[in-house]
């Protein structure tokens, strides 16, 4: 259950000599990292797990959380100044902050972002604290058929929302959990498909294929485009905004912390999508909405908000089931495995002193990057002009150096550039990478669900029907499957006509 | 553009349909179970069937083009270029070492990218430097020094 002692405590440990420093390493390298096109949190996170190995493991993580929350919120800097989003989830926010930018209002637009970041952060790391506890004493109650079912309806979600074509998604997801079963058995623990080869006796190195997928591969994709270079950024003054014109909006925050909250807890869904949704949705309840696309602060509002709302939602079925939200949870998650926390109901039994610190990181990451960015404002609006000729190069060499300290193996060093090199293949084929990501960390845990549910069923699949949460979620997944297929035929149509 | 987009569809159909094959052969090898419910081949061969359909359909359905590519024939250079320099640096790291491997590589791949070599040589310098320090002098954090530096008597 949620302690307020021990978040008290959390916040106590998290304000030490000790952990502070990195607190303010994360947010400050996640906002450097989101105001660079091209640059993303879950790049930058997969980048810095290897050198976390050396911290203590609640400093090692907050530094992680640190550069999700700042670089969730720091995409919308280069939305703002040069039009192009420093993050995917930033798309929404380009909408109207480029056109505050284009008159005259580049500051007051990265203030309005900010605090909305801000806001919608706070609400969702709050939320966090209180749901997760209770998440994780429901999830005690869930046995193998409710696991396997959470596992599909995770990757269903992903495979049908992370890219344009729901069988490329499928394709994606499959080569996850065929990459997923090379190694061990997962119940019987004998070696398979590893073809004698001591290096992948127990898989591929989970954070070497992370860092290729996400940061090697877009380094190279950033090489092969270097043609294209950011343009010369607006002057950015009166950063701070107004109280009134905050208060004003405090429906729109209202409502985007909250769609940002339930889309950040659907697995396989995150930031990009709560921000369009809360766009259009704040454009259609507005009086008048053709102000929207021209300058309407109440647009960077909402995508800003939702978007940051999303982080704690995303971090929710992560912490407290093992089911990572998103690709920048799948990374993060990656992370407390490697300092052998294993998230899920029992890390809320085993480690409630730790579950609090994560939540008091969250809470402070949040408030961190509002005063960071406020303060650096005009600093961060140059960063977004860094020379990418200079940049990617440098994120080459991180990436194949953090492969090699995972375990001081030459091997991971290979398993990173070739899946730097699928990523890059993928994505020139529109093949969506993060249900690569998603499917290989959920694949041995549906498998091994899988298993057990038969086994408590006789072997029979029937137990799935009398498990009313598992028939629950598989319905679920089942319908939002059938949702985007009927939507990507309507698309095919009408692009068709 | 359909030729293209068939193209990525059908290379990934194949990867998915020999994926499918090997699990299938290599599942005829593996310990067998009492029942149906503990057996370790039910998964695997289920994702396999399923691989197979999904390349069936990849190569069938003829999706619609991903976004065209605006890189052309330069950015196909420049790429081709990228990964035979990182397979190097893969290949070479324990032996040369990071930092004068880092450099080369960051020098070598600034280079590619387009870079003037005045702008890219104090970073190709500065960054194996400032990793070495920051990650293993501060942090603690093992990187290769290679065979290189005690040679020349570093």
């Amino acid at each position: 259950m949620f302690d307020p002692a021990l978040l008290l405590a959390g916040f106590a440990s998290i304000f030490s000599v000790k952990i502070f420093p990195f607190l303010l390493i994360g947010s400050i390298l996640g906002i450097v990292v989101g105001a660079i096109p091209g640059l993303t949190a879950t790049m930058a996170i997969a980048l810095l797990i290897p050198f976390t190995f050396a911290m203590e493991p609640i400093a090692g993580i907050v530094m992680l959380l640190a550069i999700y929350a700042s670089g969730i919120y720091a995409g919308g800097i280069a939305s703002i100044l040069i039009r192009t989003p420093g993050t995917p989830a930033a798309a929404a926010t380009l909408l109207d902050g480029y056109p505050m930018a284009q008159k005259g209002e580049a500051g007051r637009a990265i203030g309005i972002a900010t605090i909305s970041s801000g806001i919608g952060g706070l609400f969702s790391a709050l939320a966090l604290t209180l749901f997760a506890p209770l998440l994780a004493t429901v999830a005690l109650r869930f046995s193998a058929p409710e696991y396997f079912a959470l596992a599909v309806f995770g990757l269903s979600v992903t495979m049908g929302l992370s890219g344009k074509s729901l069988l490329r998604g499928f394709a994606a997801v499959l080569l996850g959990l065929s990459i997923g079963m090379i190694g061990v058995d997962p119940i019987g623990g004998f070696p398979r498909l590893n073809f004698g080869f001591a290096e992948v006796s127990g898989g591929f190195n989970f954070v070497a294929v992370m860092i290729g997928l996400f940061s090697l591969s877009e380094a190279f994709r950033q090489i092969e485009q270097m043609s294209i270079l950011p343009p010369k950024p607006p002057a950015v003054r009166d950063v701070l905004p107004k109280i009134a014109e905050i208060l004003g909006m405090w429906r729109i925050y209202l409502r985007s912390c909250v769609y940002g909250l339930v889309v950040g807890i659907t697995p396989g869904v995150g930031a990009e999508t709560s921000s369009f949704l809360s766009y259009a949705e704040t454009k259609r309840r507005d009086k008048d909405p053709s102000r929207f696309g021209k300058g309407a602060p109440e647009g960077v509002a909402a995508a800003q908000s939702a978007e940051n709302g999303s982080t704690g939602g995303d971090l929710l079925p992560m912490l407290t089931l093992g089911v990572p939200g998103d690709a920048a949870t799948a990374v993060l998650m990656g992370a407390l495995t490697i300092h052998n926390l294993q998230p899920g109901p029992m890390l809320f039994q085993e480690r409630p002193d730790l579950t609090h610190q994560i939540f008091a990181g969250m809470i402070s990451a949040n408030v961190m990057f509002v005063v960071l960015g406020l303060l650096g404002a005009r600093l961060f609006a140059r960063i977004v002009q860094i020379d990418r000729r200079i940049l990617a190069p440098l994120v080459c060499l991180l990436s194949l150096v953090g492969a090699y300290a995972i375990d001081n193996n030459p091997f991971d060093v290979w398993v990173t550039f070739v899946f730097g090199v699928i990523g890059w293949l993928m994505q020139r084929g529109g093949f969506p990478v993060s249900p690569v990501v998603l499917a290989i960390i959920l694949g041995p845990m549906m498998e091994s669900n899988l298993r057990r549910a038969l086994i408590m069923g006789l072997g029979s699949p029937a137990i799935f029907l009398q498990r009313p949460i598992a028939l629950f979620l598989l319905a679920v997944a089942a319908i939002s499957l059938f949702a985007v297929l009927r939507r990507s035929r309507r698309e095919r149509r009408e692009a068709a006509a | 553009m359909l030729r293209r987009a068939l193209a990525g569809d059908i290379v990934a159909a194949l990867v998915l349909a020999s994926g499918a094959a090997v699990i299938l052969q290599q599942s005829t090898t593996w310990p067998a179970a009492a029942d149906v419910a503990g057996n370790p081949v039910v998964f695997p061969r289920m994702v396999a069937a399923i691989m197979l359909a999904v390349a069936a359909l990849l190569v069938g359905l003829k999706l619609p083009a991903p976004d065209p590519d605006e890189a052309g024939a330069e950015g196909a250079r420049r790429i081709a270029l990228a990964f035979l320099v990182t397979a190097a640096l893969a290949a070479g790291l324990d032996t040369i070492g990071l930092v004068p491997g880092g450099f080369l590589y960051v020098l070598a791949m600034q280079r590619i990218a387009g870079a003037p070599l005045r702008l890219a040589a104090p970073f190709a310098i500065a960054a194996p430097i400032v990793i070495w320090l920051a990650f293993a002098t501060a942090l603690k954090v093992p990187l290769p020094w290679g065979r290189l530096m005690p040679a020349l008597g570093w």
